[in-house]
Parts: structure tokens; C-alpha cells; sequence
């Protein structure tokens, strides 16, 4: 049975909690939060108690490659999941190639997604690093049908480019209140509609994600040297 | 002469927000939705029709083609507004017979 995990919710403090029993609610086993991580430590027992694994996650907004390699050096052994938002062709370059960066995502905004793209040598290179590739459901919500349909024509582009270079794919819902949280076959449903089949979206929300996770928790626990080698 | 049926799929919806919404409200956004999506020849292949809807708990039973349950939920998870309010659709179950939904509808009540 599949293991389903929604990589990103943003959550307000006062409502981290409803959407935890949402989460469970909806049949979620795992939820990625991008919030203060002393908030996340704190509602972990109560995630527990609702068969969650909580994940904790940072979103980088950086302004140049520079910057990048900054919050790259300062944020990667704290968080277990961390994802950059390239809003410039360079910093997207940047992001895939580089080893600590576990997610490529872009911005939801019609006018700068047309600007920056995931494209074929971002996918290649992303594809070596196994960096994944997110299209996140809070893109695409409450758009009116114009926009709607440009953003899924270019995300069906960069799906594209995703498959065939075979960087995996994940998608998540980035909700930041619980009327914007989706179950995970509805989840998957939408990358139906870019081209993907059942079972690559289902695997979207399940077992990329969370080899994504479990290799992150290796790469931060105890003994680790690089990929591969281990003190036992 | 044998006539071959079409195939059906039925699926159990649910309605949340923070107001309650009549059945005709409810297929209208859902049809509303299908349209932006998959367009008129989307629409004529999905062919949802809502079932039934109890208006007190905000649930339903919503028929759809068998071959196109995937664009069908695809259209219903991108509803966000029904008449102006917020609002969000979910699928709970799918199934291939609505006596199956229904009996679980009265294993839930009992």
C-alpha cells in the first residue's frame, strides 16, 4: 500500500494544528512543513499521535548565485528538505547543479514563470544530482482560465523536459490554510492533466518524495561522510 | 439484442466551507469547473451527474464516465469557490457500483 506524502505545507502558527488533523484526515502518512523550526519540533508528538511524519523544510528565495551559495552553507544540515525557488535562469542553473539542493521549484506568479523555466539543461543536470523537479498545487488554485491555461501549458513543458531526462517528479499542495489541502489522488490527478500516467503521479506523491526524505535523514544523521560511506 | 451498458464510475464527494450548499449549486461548480479544464467536448465525455447530495452534511454521490474518473477529479480538486464562497471539493471514494458507496454511507451512520 502507498506511503503518501504532501512535501510542502506553509502553515500560519495558529492554525499548524488543524492542518495536521486535516493531513490525517485526508489520508496523508507524511506532511512537509515550511515554517520556524522550533514550531515544527514542537507539534511532532501530536503528528505522531496522528500517524504523521513531520519533515522539516526551508524554501530558499535567493536574489543572485552568490546569495545562494550562502543559505545554501548556513540552512542545509538544519533542515531535512530543502527546496529553492529560482526566480532567474542563472540561480536555477545554480540550484541544479549543485549536490545540497534536494528541490527545484518555480514561481507560481504567470509573468515571471514565462521568464524562468525549467528547461532541458536544468532537467540534465538535475536528472545527475537526482534534484527534484516540484509542481506545486497552490500554483494552480483560484486562477481564472486564461492564466490556468497558460501556467499548465508551460508546466507541461517542463514536465516534459522532467521525463525525459528522468529527474523525478514531485508535487505537493504549498497550502498555507486547510481549505487549500487536497487528498493525494486528487494531487496526483493534476499531473494527469500535464501528461504524466497513474502511476508515474502517484509516485509523485509517494515513493519520490520519500526516498527524497530518506535520504536526506542518512545524509544528517549520525556517521555520515559522503554518499555511500558510513561510520558503523 | 444484448446491449452493452456504459461504464459508470461513482464518486463519494464531500463539500467543505464554511457555509452549506444546496445540490444544484454543488453540480454547477462542478460542471463549471470540468468546463474551464477539459472545455464542451471535456464536459460531453466526463458526463458528471450529481446523484444525490445531503445538504446537512455536505456529501454526495457524483456519476462520471469510468474512462475519465482521473479528468473528472482533476476539474473537482481545482474548485476553490462555490457562488462566491471559499470552498473545496473532495474525493473519498471511488467505486464501481453506488450500492457499494451507499452501504458504506449506512456502515458510517449506523
Amino acid at each position: 500500500m502507498r506511503r503518501f506524502i504532501d512535501l510542502h505545507i506553509n502553515p500560519l502558527n495558529e492554525r499548524i494544528k488543524e492542518m495536521l488533523e486535516k493531513a490525517s484526515e485526508l489520508g496523508y502518512k507524511g506532511l512537509g512543513i515550511s515554517t520556524d523550526l522550533d514550531l515544527v519540533e514542537s507539534v511532532k508528538g501530536e503528528a505522531s499521535v496522528l500517524g504523521l511524519d513531520i519533515v522539516s523544510r526551508v524554501n530558499l528565495k535567493p536574489h543572485n548565485t552568490n546569495d545562494l551559495t550562502k543559505s545554501l552553507r548556513r540552512m542545509r544540515r538544519s533542515f531535512e528538505i530543502l527546496s529553492v525557488e529560482c526566480s532567474s535562469r542563472a540561480i536555477a542553473r545554480q540550484a541544479a547543479k549543485d549536490h545540497r539542493v534536494d528541490i527545484l521549484r518555480f514561481p507560481g506568479e504567470l509573468q515571471q514563470r514565462l521568464k524562468v523555466r525549467f528547461d532541458r539543461q536544468e532537467a540534465n543536470l538535475a536528472a545527475d544530482l537526482n534534484c527534484a523537479y516540484e509542481v506545486s498545487l497552490s500554483d494552480l488554485l483560484g486562477k481564472g482560465p486564461r492564466v490556468l491555461s497558460r501556467l499548465l501549458s508551460v508546466m507541461r513543458e517542463e514536465v516534459q523536459n522532467a521525463e525525459k531526462f528522468d529527474t523525478p517528479i514531485v508535487v505537493s499542495s504549498g497550502a498555507d490554510t486547510p481549505l487549500l489541502m487536497r487528498e493525494p489522488r486528487a494531487m496526483a490527478s493534476m499531473l494527469s492533466l500535464l501528461g504524466l500516467d497513474e502511476e508515474q503521479s502517484l509516485n509523485a506523491v509517494s515513493s519520490h518524495p520519500w526516498y527524497i526524505v530518506s535520504a536526506n535523514r542518512g545524509k544528517l544523521g549520525p556517521g555520515f561522510i559522503s554518499p555511500g560511506l558510513k561510520v558503523v | 439484442m444484448p446491449v452493452r451498458r456504459k461504464g459508470r464510475r461513482y464518486l463519494r464527494i464531500r463539500v467543505e466551507s464554511p457555509r452549506g450548499f444546496t445540490d444544484k449549486e454543488v453540480i454547477n461548480s462542478i460542471q463549471r469547473g470540468i468546463l474551464e479544464i477539459h472545455g464542451v467536448q471535456g464536459l460531453s465525455q466526463i458526463e458528471p451527474v450529481l446523484l444525490e447530495f445531503d445538504e446537512e452534511d455536505q456529501r454526495g454521490i457524483l456519476r462520471c464516465n469510468r474512462d475519465r474518473v482521473s479528468e473528472a477529479r482533476a476539474a473537482i480538486t481545482l474548485v476553490t469557490a462555490i457562488e462566491g464562497t471559499p470552498a473545496a471539493m473532495h474525493v473519498i471514494r471511488v467505486s464501481g457500483t453506488i450500492r457499494s458507496l451507499r452501504r458504506e454511507v449506512e456502515t458510517c451512520k449506523e
